[in-house]
């Protein structure tokens, strides 16, 4: 079977109008530019830090908010601008888990009763017996104790509810998770739980993730491509373990140093009050910054094998491919 | 032991807090020493005490909380015995705090300046220098490039990594030798976090402070502490230097957390079975074995022992020390 993309996003953008006082009006590109694809059980990672775009381009995947520009092709067909009656049978097939497990459940309801809600609401085709079926297969697939299930909210752990969080996604049988943060919440000692789950559950289903996170380490184990964003641009993509092992963009360099806790890595200037217009908008905080990073034109490079940096220093060699890490001491 | 050059000394602090579902005991038997001019991050799960921890350092438990037993030593004088006056002295001079949330912990209502110089007149009582000067000088320190726009924000003007910086002033401002840093970079991006965290280790060494830094996360703490406690259930089941405890750990706790923060490309992310325990109880006997991998019989029949060996490196565990 060829494997076609199930979803396609094109050149997505979305802007927002930020009132500041009286006529002070200043236009906020949340996200710029914005391509990809998602495939069958694979996992796309989104990676950057708060402010890049990535929940905005969850968003306007799963059609909670309008994007100013571009499409979400669902196999071929336009999601953008359907209403709440249209989009329902695609809602289905695109399901999310959230960042915070206790603020996405309803507190008043079981946990039963919050799994079984998308079953009803988007599964009509099963009877009730098939719904009930379903149910029990998608809470015993996450290790969610039957003990539990009569529980509310506020009587689990974090690690606990993020697995129903993950069962009540999985329920409608979807073709794509969008999983945003979903371990950033979690004690470390849980998270390793979270991980091996989601990535026995895809061998399972199937179904594509879209796993968003600043939390590299994570994204490292799950994912198979990577976009690496910044200010609602994608500043560099490709296969994720390329990405990891030798980051080319500096924005991506300094993440990963980041990630890794280390002393003398690859670091960032500030973030100052005014980011660029135009040009390369991590400038003013790039240690390897020159007059030409602010022209436009200069920011293309194709590196190899599928691999794409918005960055020509990355590209000219020497600075970029291997960052030699672990420099100073202190 | 080595008590005469300590800063801060926890010997088997305990610790209730009264509420409407029933007592809750967050601490039970901590210890703990700081040393002056040292880093000691402590690491633990939610719930393993570590911030009740911080604030009974400080005195400033909870509603319904209280310290209920153990001792708190400050330089040879006890903290749980201080008057009014003195803790007031204490708290900002001598050991002063740094919050996990840094917006909600500066005051909405005054902008930088004021706050800054608040805290230095209250501690200094107006000792040398232009307060006005001194609130510049320290923000410049702390790496703001133009600190006479900043002192004139108020806090809701301020991103999360500036306003940190600005509650890393404030602590600063008093000049105390011991500083508690709560969870102070957890809900920063990560490369904001790395500035921070450096920005505070510099600075405490800069001035010899001491600090006492707690976390969830490992890697942040191992980022800036020499020595570290791994927190749970309310006590210090292991303290040492920082390498030790990374590289050759005693206890099997230590061991599963360190397991969990190295995730590996291939290999199951590996995570700790079960939940961590319900304070609603004393746990005399280890609260960790009913997770635990190296479980023994005696596990369950006496309280696990505590095992001490040189460069104040110590571990609670039945299965003892590797190392003398």
């Amino acid at each position: 079977m060829a494997d076609t993309p199930i979803l396609e996003v094109r050149n997505l953008a979305k802007t927002y109008r930020v009132r500041h006082s009286i006529g002070r009006v200043e236009t906020v590109r949340a996200a710029e530019d914005v391509s990809f694809t998602v495939e069958r059980a694979r996992t796309l990672g989104i990676v950057g830090e708060s402010g890049s775009g990535k929940s905005t381009v969850a968003r306007c995947l799963l059609g909670l908010t309008r994007p100013t520009a571009g499409e979400v092709l669902l196999h071929g067909a336009p999601l953008v601008g359907l209403g709440v009656r249209r989009m329902r049978p695609h809602r289905r097939l695109l399901q999310m888990v959230f960042q915070m497990p206790q603020s996405s459940f309803d507190p008043t309801r079981t946990v039963r009763s919050s799994v079984m809600q998308p079953l009803r609401r988007l599964r009509p085709d099963l009877s009730r017996e098939q719904q009930e079926e379903r149910l029990r297969r998608v809470l015993e697939a996450v290790n969610f104790g039957e003990e539990l299930w009569e529980r509310k909210p506020p009587a689990l752990s974090g690690g606990q509810l993020q697995r129903a969080a993950i069962a009540r996604a999985l329920a409608p049988d979807p073709e794509i998770v969008v999983l945003d943060e979903p371990t950033s919440s979690l004690d470390l000692s849980v998270r390793g739980d979270i991980l091996s789950l989601l990535q026995g559950l895809q061998q399972e289903t199937n179904a594509a993730f879209v796993f968003i996170s600043h939390d590299l380490e994570a994204v490292r184990v799950c994912a198979d491509e990577l976009i690496v964003m910044y200010l609602g641009q994608i500043v560099e993509r490709g296969p994720a373990s390329q990405v990891f092992e030798a980051p080319a963009h500096p924005y991506t360099r300094a993440l990963v140093a980041a990630s890794r806790f280390e002393a003398g890595g690859f670091t960032l200037a500030s973030r100052g009050e005014k980011d660029p217009a135009s040009g390369c908008r991590l400038l003013p905080r790039c240690p390897l910054a020159e007059a030409a990073c602010s022209d436009e034109q200069s920011l293309a490079a194709d590196g190899a094998g599928g691999r794409e940096v918005r960055c020509w220093k990355a590209a000219s060699g020497g600075s970029g491919a291997a960052p030699p890490e672990g420099g100073g001491a202190g | 032991m080595t008590d005469g050059g300590a800063l801060l000394t926890l010997k088997g602090v305990e610790a209730v807090i009264h509420t409407p579902a029933g007592p809750v005991h967050p601490l039970q038997g901590a210890d703990l020493e700081v040393f002056p001019g040292e880093t000691v991050g402590l690491v633990g799960e939610s719930g393993s005490g570590k911030t009740m921890m911080l604030r009974a350092i400080l005195r400033l438990m909870p509603p319904g909380g209280a310290v209920t037993g153990g001792t708190i030593d400050w330089g040879g004088r006890s903290v749980l015995d201080m008057d009014p006056d003195e803790l007031q002295a204490y708290r900002g001079a001598d050991a002063a705090m740094i919050y996990q949330n840094p917006v909600a912990a500066l005051d909405p209502m005054l902008d930088v300046e004021r706050q800054i110089v608040d805290a230095f007149k209250a501690n200094r009582g107006g000792a040398a220098g232009d307060p006005g000067e001194f609130a510049a000088s320290i923000l410049r320190e702390l790496e703001f490039g133009n600190p006479e726009v900043i002192l004139e924000r108020y806090p809701h003007q301020l991103s999360g990594g500036m306003a940190q910086r600005v509650n890393i002033a404030l602590a600063l401002a008093c000049s105390p030798s011991l500083i508690l840093a709560d969870e102070p970079t957890t809900g920063l991006d990560m490369t904001t976090q790395i500035r921070v965290l450096d920005l505070l280790e510099e600075q405490v060494s800069v001035r010899r402070a001491a600090l006492l830094f707690i976390s969830h996360d490992l890697r942040a703490v191992a980022r800036v502490s020499r020595r570290i406690g791994i927190m749970y259930a309310g006590r210090v089941v292991e303290f040492g230097p920082r390498e030790q405890i990374l590289t050759e750990p005693d206890h099997p706790y230590t061991r599963a957390l360190l397991e969990c923060v190295d995730l590996r490309v291939g290999e199951r992310p590996r995570s700790i079975p079960g939940l961590v325990p319900r304070m609603t109880s004393v746990h005399t006997l280890c609260a960790f074995r009913e997770r635990c991998s190296s479980r023994m019989e005696v596990c369950g029949e006496r309280p696990a022992p505590e095992y001490a060996s040189a460069d104040r490196r110590r571990v609670l565990c039945h299965l003892g020390s590797g190392h003398g």
